[in-house]
């Protein structure tokens, strides 16, 4: 229906070219400053990102025993590993649970504070926010106290719902994705519902006005207007928490302590590939398993981006 | 536009080779190098072994020491990931150090780890003839000593002597009778309990002292895994029925709810650490309640099993003074009665450590009863440990706990959990690198 691209960002976009005398003189400073700009962001992504790829993938065909290139022996190793499509099963329950838990909650969270704007709205806002504002961990530590019904201050619920004991309830599969999921909603929801709401709050008075007068209620607004607008900062956040989801590894891994080992050490694949390297000593195969998850996440990345277009409007 | 496009990718491959950087694994690395003579004596230590460091600086002052505490918990596998990072580096090894996992001395042993020196030439003979045999076969790891133990966990039957008394039972020898009574108490005084099945040494506790092969080293790397031998499920037989009567609880033995239920406990195979850390921390029973027996046996095989009891290891890395001072550290807190009577709250695998700590801990303690029994108990526990469970990279009460546990907590029998728990114990066993035999 509305196709022209948030009004805020776009508008931005031109401005230093307008008042040029002379375009050479104009372009040098300002690739100079662009340099500057992203130059230390560069700087740490090639030795903390692309270095640590490269050297995966080199390990990755490396024998675990020693030297020597071992073709495609790693990979083997680790796909036909006991945990590997069990840990993968564990990630994809996780993220179907969660994804849609995510971005449904966060975007209409979103459009709630969005609707109330005023000194209702950033009381609402405050209290969606409090939650995420305990760093992800603290969250989740607190989390952990929640569900266990020996010392639990909400112990009355679990009761209510049959559960005696922190082991009865994660010796259930589909309860420790059902925690992990909550667990990573209440993580990460007020810091999303934040840069949601920044995204609706981009979107002009006479964009809304024009749909007013178009006849649109509030729901056809939401459904037609507020929500195409808004579509990158969605996919934006479908993106970053497919990526954390997909990747999971602290959640399970602390989870597994304090469940005295009633989960599985290797429960997702980046667990598996942490056992490898630091358990069994095979970093060739730990490597293998880094760039199967690396190559499945930028895939994907792929996908969204380009069905999503969160690139095409800055 | 296109920076952006990049960035953000780059963001998630930067993700995900955070595996590579180790995801936490950071440490604090101390100054000991390959081959190193002199320097500070670095030992790495678990919060509960600090006041062993303490009393060792206080008793050689003139060794410099520095100390770092370790996490204490069971089965974490970040200890093993530093060393590996130190073999790749050549340096950052402790000089010497308390392994919070007892298996931690399979790998640090092994010979790609290599970590801990073979001290059989090193130490004293008379200092290693002071161990019973059973508390020092953990160490003793392809003919060669790697470790020294520091105390002695092996099982004894514990029992409420006052709810025996009042409901005229006698304690049981064997593992039958112990059946048979618990079946009794499961009629006549439901709500009790006679044991723990859930997380956390219950392989140990029940399948170790009946001489299950679940990890029987039968070369230099290949074990023996077959829990279908009738070691094993004679076991099975006897548990299942007392799951079924309710008088074993599926509680593991750290969580909240073992506490809850830690005073209907009426008796239990446990370690010898359980009268102080779960009768009497944990369970908050009253003094005067608690003793212990000889440990259950089957009949004509007198084993137990054992549960924990810390080893200390001495760095390969070292020479000259500093391996001497690394050495004296290890003799004095495994051994010397200044820790091991005066400090240690754990039985003390060290033999002529074991009278006075008995003496203090048991007999001159206002919260035991039969004491002369229960010492006598711990005396014939620590020499009856089965020799066929050693320590290797894959841990079967760790297995018990993925695997077993959360089953029989969902209602599962034994029997019907076997199988699989046979499976995986032969995956983990491979997947560090085993040749398995089932036999």
């Amino acid at each position: 229906m509305l196709d022209n691209s948030a009004p805020s960002i776009s508008s931005r976009k031109t401005s230093p070219i307008k008042n040029g005398t002379n375009a050479q003189k104009q372009k040098r400073p300002l690739s100079k400053g662009a340099l500057i700009l992203v130059a230390p962001f560069v700087v740490v992504m090639i030795l903390v990102g692309v270095l640590p790829a490269i050297y995966a993938l080199v390990e990755s065909f490396t024998s675990p025993t020693g030297s020597g290139f071992t073709a495609i022996l790693n990979y083997v190793t680790v796909i036909t590993n006991f945990r590997f499509l069990a840990s993968f099963a564990n990630v994809g329950l996780l993220l179907a649970a969660w994804l849609p838990m995510m971005i449904i909650g966060v975007v209409g969270m979103a459009l709630l504070v969005d609707a109330t704007r005023g000194r209702f709205g950033r009381l609402m806002m405050f209290i969606y926010y409090i939650p995420g504002a305990l760093a992800g961990m603290t969250n989740f530590m607190l989390w952990l106290l929640l569900i266990d019904p020996g010392v639990s201050p909400i112990n009355f619920l679990l009761r209510a719902l049959g559960a005696t004991s922190l082991d009865g309830i994660l010796a259930s599969s589909s309860n420790v994705v059902l925690i992990l999921a909550a667990m990573l909603f209440f993580e990460g929801a007020g810091s999303w519902i934040l840069i949601v709401y920044g995204g609706l709050n981009s979107i002009s008075d006479e964009v809304l006005d024009a749909a007013k007068i178009d006849g649109c209620n509030m729901w056809s607004t939401i459904w037609h207007v507020k929500l195409p607008l808004i579509k990158p900062w969605i996919g934006y956040l479908a993106l970053m928490n497919f990526a954390y989801g997909f990747q999971i590894f602290l959640e399970p891994q602390v989870l597994n302590e304090v469940a005295q080992g009633l989960i599985s050490p290797q429960w997702s694949p980046n667990q598996l590939s942490y056992t490898y390297a630091y358990a069994v000593g095979n970093t060739g195969a730990a490597a293998a398993l880094s760039i199967i998850l690396l190559v499945i996440t930028l895939a994907i990345a792929m996908i969204v981006v380009t069905r999503t277009g969160i690139l095409e409007q800055s | 536009m296109r920076t952006a496009k990049v960035a953000t990718l780059a963001g998630l491959t930067a993700a995900v080779s955070m595996v590579l950087a180790g995801c936490g694994a950071t440490s604090s690395t101390p100054s000991a190098s390959g081959g190193q003579s002199s320097g500070p004596l670095v030992v790495w230590v678990d919060a509960p072994r600090v006041s062993a460091v303490k009393a060792f600086e206080q008793a050689y002052p003139n060794i410099k020491v520095k100390m770092d505490i370790i996490s204490d918990n069971i089965g974490n596998d970040a200890l093993r990931g530093k060393f590996e990072l130190f073999n790749k580096s050549g340096s950052g090894w402790p000089d010497a150090i308390f392994f919070p996992t007892n298996s931690d001395i399979s790998w640090a042993s092994s010979p790609q780890i290599n970590y801990t020196a073979n001290l059989t030439n090193l130490v004293p003979k008379s200092l290693v003839n002071g161990y019973a045999p059973a508390a020092i076969s953990a160490c003793e790891i392809g003919g060669q000593l790697r470790c020294l133990r520091n105390d002695d966990a092996a099982d004894v039957l514990w029992y409420n002597a006052k709810l025996f008394q009042k409901w005229g039972y006698t304690p049981p020898k064997t593992w039958p009778q112990y059946q048979a009574l618990g079946l009794e108490i499961a009629k006549q005084h439901p709500g009790y309990y006679v044991g723990f099945i859930g997380s956390t040494y219950t392989f140990d506790r029940y399948f170790w002292g009946s001489a299950c092969p679940a990890n029987t080293l039968v070369g230099t790397n290949t074990v023996n895994i077959n829990v279908n031998s009738p070691n094993c499920t004679r076991m099975v037989n006897l548990l299942d029925p007392l799951i079924k009567a309710k008088v074993l609880s599926t509680a593991g033995l750290f969580t909240t709810e073992a506490d809850a239920i830690g005073s209907k406990v009426v008796m239990t195979p446990g370690a010898t650490w359980y009268g102080e850390f779960e009768f009497e921390d944990a369970f908050h029973v009253p003094p005067g309640e608690i003793t212990a027996s000889a440990p259950l046996t089957w009949p004509g095989q007198n084993y137990t099993g054992d549960e924990g009891g810390g080893l200390w290891g001495v760095s390969s890395h070292i020479s000259g003074q500093l391996l001497k001072n690394a050495l004296k550290f290890v003799e004095f807190v495994a051994t010397n009665p200044k820790n091991q009577v005066d400090l240690a709250p754990t039985f003390p695998a060290y033999g002529p450590d074991e009278q006075p700590w008995l003496q203090k801990n048991v007999l001159d303690s206002n919260y035991f009863v039969d004491k002369s029994q229960l010492v006598s108990a711990f005396k014939s526990a620590v020499k009856m440990v089965w020799t066929g469970h050693p320590y290797t990279e894959f841990d079967p009460d760790g297995i018990w706990d993925t695997t077993v546990a959360p089953a029989i907590v969902n209602g599962e029998t034994l029997s019907q959990v076997w199988p699989a728990y046979q499976k995986a114990l032969v995956n983990y066993a491979q997947l560090y690198g085993y040749n398995v035999v089932t036999k």
